[in-house]
């Protein structure tokens, strides 16, 4: 009889070796979801539309988009390029942004604000900013148009000294159409 | 005597020869019996159990806190039960034989809420002053969202007291006799939970000025 029958509990056990692929896949899908699960407030709003106004259908439809687009490098060095992440997407025309401010305590964008057939004056600005290394995120509390063409955001405390990553967005003004996000770069606060 | 009551394959209940089966949340369990073991725990053993001990110890206390500070995850398991896996990684600092809690690195929460951030606390008289960013920065927090304070003396080994406030208050003053004595160190936690109390955020340690657990 072949001795390995009998259970030995001094021989380690055999882990199950999994796939390149697979282990690429879960690298992927885990990274994604800390990135994005922070912003899943804004998401559920803004990718509405691609999820059928389900809010977590949206939610899986921006993890997708992002292991899609946003992935840069091999596992097991896989990073997220924040430059390609849509925190935001839709049909409604996006800003030009033309400056972007940012001191200690406060940032300020500046973008153009033409009226087309296609995007309304009255169209309200997100300014978003995001460190996923913290974990903490804030958005502008105030409304700002497209007409304004500059919008305000106070950092949040504990961004405040920390690089960043801004993220800039439109929808109108029943927050049924939304436009794809503009990343604004990471700054520091 | 053991009743099985899901039929041959279902679980049982109560002693059935040198096992007993009984069920707890849900979830059905067979223990063996209690037996008694005489030879001396290895040092690593020993390790473990000081570790194990120290921690339930702790938590003790606290239970009802931690109901709240880890509701999300308390279908199958204590809110105790939750703290101790979370914390056991990183809970310790242990110098050679020696093993004591990490203070800072213990989490009596964790969610997805923000904390508030800018946190401060110092110690005037017998008056404990504790201040925080009151804002919500528009995602991830909301005025009314509770905050959960925990004051514990490590040289008494006793937690003395938790305290309540809202988010938007943005601190709490908190008189107790035991601030007034320098030679104690101090530590303090926070956390906050919704309205509801379904999401929480992570737990926050605030050195205390003025105390002596800088």
């Amino acid at each position: 009889m072949d001795i390995n029958f009998f259970y030995d509990r001094s021989k380690p056990k055999k882990e199950k070796e999994q796939s390149y692929g697979r282990l690429a896949v879960q690298q992927r899908m885990r990274l994604a979801m800390a990135f994005l699960h922070p912003l899943r407030p804004v998401i559920a709003e803004s990718w509405l539309g691609k999820g059928q106004g389900n809010r977590s259908k949206a939610f899986g439809q921006a993890l997708k988009a992002l292991m899609q687009e946003a992935m840069d490098g091999y596992y097991p060095d896989q990073r997220i390029a924040a430059e390609r992440v849509l925190i935001s997407t839709g049909l409604l025309p996006a800003m030009h942004v033309e400056d972007v401010v940012c001191d200690d305590r406060m940032l300020e964008v500046y973008f153009s604000g033409e009226s087309t057939p296609m995007a309304s004056g009255t169209d309200e600005a997100v300014l978003v900013v995001y460190s996923p290394e913290i974990g903490i995120a804030g958005r502008n509390t105030d409304v700002f148009f497209r007409k304004d063409g500059h919008i305000r955001l106070k950092i949040p405390a504990q961004l405040q000294g920390q690089p960043f990553h801004a993220y800039l967005f439109m929808h109108n003004s029943k927050k049924k159409q939304f436009s794809r996000s503009v990343y604004l770069g990471q700054l520091t606060g | 005597m053991g009743k099985i009551e899901g039929g041959i394959n279902g679980p049982f209940r109560g002693k059935t020869g040198s096992v007993i089966g009984s069920s707890w949340r849900k979830i059905n369990y067979i223990k063996g019996l209690p037996r008694k073991i005489k030879r001396k725990p290895s040092p690593r053993q020993a390790l473990q159990r000081a570790k194990f001990v120290l921690l339930n110890q702790f938590f003790d206390p606290v239970a009802n806190l931690l109901e709240i500070g880890f509701n999300q995850y308390t279908s199958k398991a204590t809110g105790r039960n939750v703290a101790f896996s979370v914390n056991f990684d990183h809970a310790f600092v242990n110098d050679g034989e020696n093993v004591a809690l990490n203070y800072p690195a213990l989490q009596f929460s964790q969610g997805s809420l923000f904390p508030a951030g800018d946190e401060k606390a110092w110690l005037e008289g017998d008056t404990l002053h504790v201040t925080w960013d009151p804002h919500t920065y528009g995602m991830g927090r909301s005025m009314d969202d509770k905050a959960f304070l925990v004051l514990y003396d490590e040289t008494d080994a006793y937690f003395i007291g938790g305290y309540e406030a809202l988010r938007l208050d943005g601190g709490i003053q908190a008189t107790e006799e035991e601030l007034a004595s320098r030679s104690h160190k101090f530590h303090l936690w926070l956390f906050f939970a919704d309205k509801a109390r379904k999401q929480v955020s992570r737990t926050v340690y605030i050195p205390i000025e003025n105390g002596e657990s800088e």
